[in-house]
């Protein structure tokens, strides 16, 4: 199962900034919290215990495109990514949840 | 709770004043606790254009010698901190049962802010979505005070606003728009007109405190 994990997420991350319309891929709370980097981990570790894994992406985008369409073409993007980096034969259902966010238009 | 630590919190541990003097520094050197916090760019954005505005406002009302309360702009930059916060998130329809879309209530009230501060003629004061942007479907009521600039005729600068902010919202989210309320709460001198402020056109404006 892949998890949350910041090795994951610093991959994600390339792969999300490169999709068209993104123009700012933000941190998530334990970051902006500046909490170190174990203590980071260990909270994505409880939240991924007490709901199910989910890669959480928060965006800033640019006005030119509908939110909508630069949601879907990130989230197309960061499953590829996730298939290609699950064992083969791992079924979608495996998969952690994506969660697109957009926190910043223009 | 102090009212600057709620303003830390929607800024992520940032003040307005911290970001004015940011971006008095041209943005240098670059502070990544500020780039990377979306509440702060929103907030910076903003500011920005409301630097542009108030810098024509602060010169022709030099040229005027014509009052102007400080509170204006305190009540705006006011509502420029309050309202960069990520808020409620707003779904989007999702392509599949395995992931959610969503855009945030901050980026959304972002969004109004710069279509209205766009469309020309006004500057947007404070911006509310009334009702549960949470369930698709809700039928949304977007609440805007606005100060409208000397010269511009007030119902058709309110319109165009309007329309802008509705194209926006079309885009950018799946909202139930039932209704953009715009409130005109003060007149400000802002453009240097070739015309005496007599002859500015409909004498619908005042210095202060004309309301639709």
């Amino acid at each position: 199962m892949i998890d949350e994990t910041n090795a994951s997420a610093a991959s994600i991350d390339d792969v999300v900034r490169a999709v068209a319309g993104v123009t700012s891929v933000y941190p998530q709370l334990p970051e902006i919290l500046g909490l170190p980097t174990a203590v980071a981990g260990l909270a994505r570790d409880v939240a991924a215990h007490i709901g199910e894994p989910t890669v959480r992406i928060r965006i800033g985008i640019a006005d030119a495109d509908a939110s909508r369409a630069v949601c879907e073409r990130v989230h197309a993007a960061v499953l590829e990514h996730l298939v290609q980096q699950a064992p083969v034969g791992t079924p979608a259902s495996a998969l952690p949840l994506i969660a697109v966010s957009v926190v910043a238009i223009g | 709770m102090t009212d600057l630590d709620n303003e830390r919190d929607d800024l992520d541990g940032h003040t307005i004043d911290e970001l004015s003097d940011y971006l008095d520094r041209g943005r240098t050197p670059l502070d990544p606790s500020i780039e990377g916090s979306a509440g702060c760019r929103i907030a910076l954005g903003s500011l920005e254009r409301l630097r542009q505005i108030s810098k024509s406002l602060v010169e022709v009302d030099a040229a005027a010698e014509a009052p102007r309360s400080d509170d204006w702009l305190g009540g705006i930059l006011e509502s420029i901190g309050r309202e960069a916060r990520a808020g409620r998130d707003i779904p989007l329809l999702p392509p599949s049962p395995r992931a959610t879309l969503s855009v945030t209530e901050g980026a959304v009230r972002g969004l109004i802010r710069a279509a209205g501060d766009r469309s020309g003629g006004l500057i947007i004061g404070r911006c509310r979505l009334d009702g549960d942007v949470t369930v698709p479907g809700t039928p949304i009521t977007v609440s805007i005070d606005a100060s409208v600039f000397w010269g511009e005729r007030i119902v058709e600068t309110v319109d165009r606003a309007r329309e802008t902010i509705y194209s926006a919202l079309l885009k950018h989210t799946e909202l139930t728009i039932a209704s953009i309320d715009i409130t005109v709460h003060d007149v400000y001198f802002a453009q240097v007109n070739d015309q005496e402020p007599d002859d500015a056109g409909d004498g619908s404006a005042s210095n202060e405190g004309d309301v639709l």
